[in-house]
């Protein structure tokens, strides 16, 4: 272990014995022979891992992928079966909402409380308690019992606790999606004048968390490693696994011995939705659209889009009937149903020749994806026939795709980015500004 | 390795004082949350109870002194060991279920819990030696010099009940019913025990049998402190024997204890 690595796990597994009762798992615990009582579950395979003091990693996985399972590890809260750990420095770990409190106990007990878990003194304690108190912003229920919270005020507590007791690693499980914008946002501010004192783990499903505060990703998969790096690309990927149901059975060995799975090419044939004829759709029926593709530019197909990437938006059309002028678009609302953007052919001020019975058709959209809040949004479709003054509606699916709409920013007010911004700040000068 | 052990957890009591004492403090208050007289529940308890055997024993029974000396006092000596073994063990059978969130979300050091027990129960065992020193003086029967000896009897319980507590504790995790099966050990332990009946009304092979029960040595001890004042080497043998059980036991516990600690966080 070189001596400015925080944590290094090597070889760790896991698996969940599935036993057929609890005393099946007693006798194999005291058995002289360590027989064997249970059938395997590898929550996790094989995990080779090294952290360097004060770096932000995030963890990224399904749900099941043995993201909580490899953090109670490196807590110490279970026990792996084998492997070796080194975890140098005092933890604090937020692994679920108010981990550790007593629910009989009011708030103030259970910092101080909290305090002493975590092998920090009385009177130290009593030191960062202001600060502490400040943080969680919870007021006069500091007095209160933890069981009269809410999920945001424990959670707010539990958080302002964490990162007070000054941990050399700080580890947090999801924590961040409770409390609303404003303490998220604080709690990110906390968290990065974190980085480069303490080692910081993440596990999340949230993006552009991982994008924006880590230094280094890690996918998980069923147990497995898949590939450790940069934040972006094994985001990308690992967004672009997720649409086709799974990383790549085929992956290569590498020296770092991390799977990595092979590059999508774009030539393959495009990760498409098959459009199936459901309840959420309606119209005549004279055009039908078989199915739809969304993906960039570079990156191929994609579930997950970045707010200034250059995309295409496929749909292909099976026409039933003429159509004399067919109208092609999409619309794109986010998550209150708030229509955010769309176009149609009309609106390009572009005539589509007409389309006859019995052919397939390709319509391709391309543009450059909006500066748009970072969200889920989801893509509704429909062809007409007409112009702006009269319409008939041949196929219209509401909310055919989900995308989720990642930013390189950090930090976006409002609904849409904005390019291109500038600021500055200039004194005026009394004297001159009164003469001009 | 038993031997580190024993080593590290002394290492880690002294490290983490400062929570056990947290812990202690929380076990004790816990006992009382909600109710009115709070710590004073602590006093009264043992109090009704040692009046109850002054009444009954004094007054109503007429039960014959023992050696000259007053049968409540001589209950009373022998009562404060067994109560204060029986609560401590009890309690820390279920002590680790009975604390999910700290085995299962936060690192913890699970073995100290027991010892949070035994911390938690000297408060009303200081109580009980008080009022059974009260009942000394009101009988007019002077305290010895021989009553610091009660600490190294106090200190040889402490020793055997830890080592039952990680035995069952840890058990009791798997299998509930080890807190039955602690609760019908410790009703037979009771009546089994001279506690309340002298041991010389048994025949002496009786009397030889019933020395192998590793408390009786504990609540003989007791008297033998605040009643007799007779020094615990003059029954060396006894002692020899009654460690070798209570190492006996203490290996056994702490070896099953450390077998299933693993497997804690996943059980519960």
């Amino acid at each position: 272990m070189t001596s400015n690595s925080a944590i290094l796990l090597k070889g760790i597994e896991k698996s969940y014995k599935l036993y057929h009762s609890p005393l099946a798992r007693f006798k194999e615990a005291l058995h002289p022979r360590k027989k064997k009582y249970f059938e395997d579950f590898y929550a996790l395979k094989d995990i080779n891992l090294e952290i360097p003091k004060g770096e932000t990693w995030g963890i990224i996985g399904l749900n099941g992928s043995g993201k909580s399972t490899l953090l109670k590890i490196i807590c110490g809260v279970i026990q792996a079966d084998c492997g070796t750990m080194q975890v140098v420095g005092r933890i604090a770990a937020l692994l679920e909402l108010g981990s550790g409190f007593n629910q009989e106990y009011t708030g103030r007990q259970n910092v101080f409380f909290s305090g002493a878990l975590a092998d920090v003194s009385r009177s130290e304690m009593e030191k960062r308690f202001p600060e502490i108190e400040a943080f969680a912003e919870i007021g006069d229920f500091i007095d209160q019992p933890v069981k009269n919270y809410s999920s945001g005020m424990l959670m707010r507590l539990a958080f302002a606790v964490a990162v007070h007791v000054s941990p050399d690693i700080l580890i947090v499980d999801e924590a961040l999606a409770v409390g609303d914008a404003r303490f998220q946002h604080k709690c990110m501010k906390k968290i990065k004048s974190f980085k480069g004192r303490s080692t910081l783990l993440l596990v999340t499903h949230d993006m552009n968390a991982v994008l924006t505060l880590c230094d280094h990703a890690v996918w998980l998969h069923e147990g497995s490693l898949i590939e450790t790096g940069n934040p972006k690309e094994i985001v990308d990927r690992y967004t672009q696994a997720f649409y086709e149901g799974g990383p790549p059975e085929t992956s290569i060995k590498t020296e770092d011995n991390l799977l990595v799975p092979p590059l999508p090419s774009v030539a393959k044939k495009a990760v498409t939705v098959k459009v199936e004829d459901t309840a959420a759709s309606f119209g005549r029926g004279g055009v039908k659209i078989d199915q739809i593709a969304l993906f960039s530019k570079e990156r191929g197909p994609i579930e997950a889009v970045y707010g200034g990437e250059a995309v295409g938006f496929h749909l292909w059309l099976e026409s039933l009937g003429d159509i004399k002028n067919p109208v092609v678009g999409f619309l794109v609302k986010n998550r209150l149903g708030i229509e955010i953007f769309g176009f149609n052919n009309i609106s390009l001020r572009t005539e589509l020749p007409p389309l006859r019975v019995g052919e397939n058709y390709l319509v391709e959209f391309e543009f450059v994806w909006p500066l748009i809040a970072k969200d889920n949004y989801s893509i509704s479709i429909a062809v007409a026939d007409g112009n702006l003054e009269s319409l008939v509606m041949h196929h219209w699916i509401h909310d055919v795709l989900t995308v989720e709409v990642l930013s390189l920013q950090e930090y976006q007010i409002g609904l849409v980015g904005v390019e291109q911004v500038q600021i500055e700040l200039k004194l005026l000068d009394a004297e001159i500004s009164f003469l001009n | 390795m038993p031997r580190n052990f024993f080593l590290d957890f002394i290492k880690l009591i002294l490290s983490r004082r400062y929570l056990i004492w947290e812990l202690i403090k929380r076990e004790v208050a816990a006992q009382y949350i909600g109710s009115r007289l709070g710590f004073i529940w602590t006093i009264i308890n043992p109090l009704v109870l040692i009046l109850i055997f002054w009444f009954v024993f004094g007054f109503g029974l007429k039960a014959k002194p023992l050696n000259d000396i007053p049968f409540v006092i001589w209950l009373t000596a022998g009562m404060a060991a067994w109560f204060n073994f029986s609560e401590i063990w009890t309690r820390a059978t279920t002590i680790i279920v009975a604390n999910p969130h700290l085995v299962k979300k936060v690192r913890f050091p699970t073995s100290i819990l027991p010892v949070v027990t035994v911390g938690a129960a000297l408060v009303s065992h200081i109580v009980f030696l008080g009022l059974l020193i009260i009942l000394l003086w009101s009988y007019h029967i002077p305290l010895t010099f021989w009553v610091i000896q009660a600490l190294y009897y106090y200190v040889a319980m402490v020793v055997l009940v830890l080592g039952l507590s990680w035995l069952t504790a840890s058990v009791n995790v798997f299998f509930r019913d080890t807190g039955q099966i602690v609760q019908l050990l410790l009703q037979i332990g009771f009546w089994g025990t001279p506690i309340f009946w002298d041991i010389n009304i048994m025949p002496p092979i009786v009397q030889a049998v019933l020395k192998f029960n590793p408390i009786y040595y504990i609540v003989h001890g007791y008297r033998d402190s605040f009643i007799y004042g007779i020094p615990f080497w003059l029954h060396w043998r006894w002692g020899l024997y009654f460690w070798s059980v209570t190492a006996l036991i203490l290996l056994t516990g702490t070896l099953v204890f450390r077998r299933l600690r693993p497997h804690f966080a996943d059980v519960l």
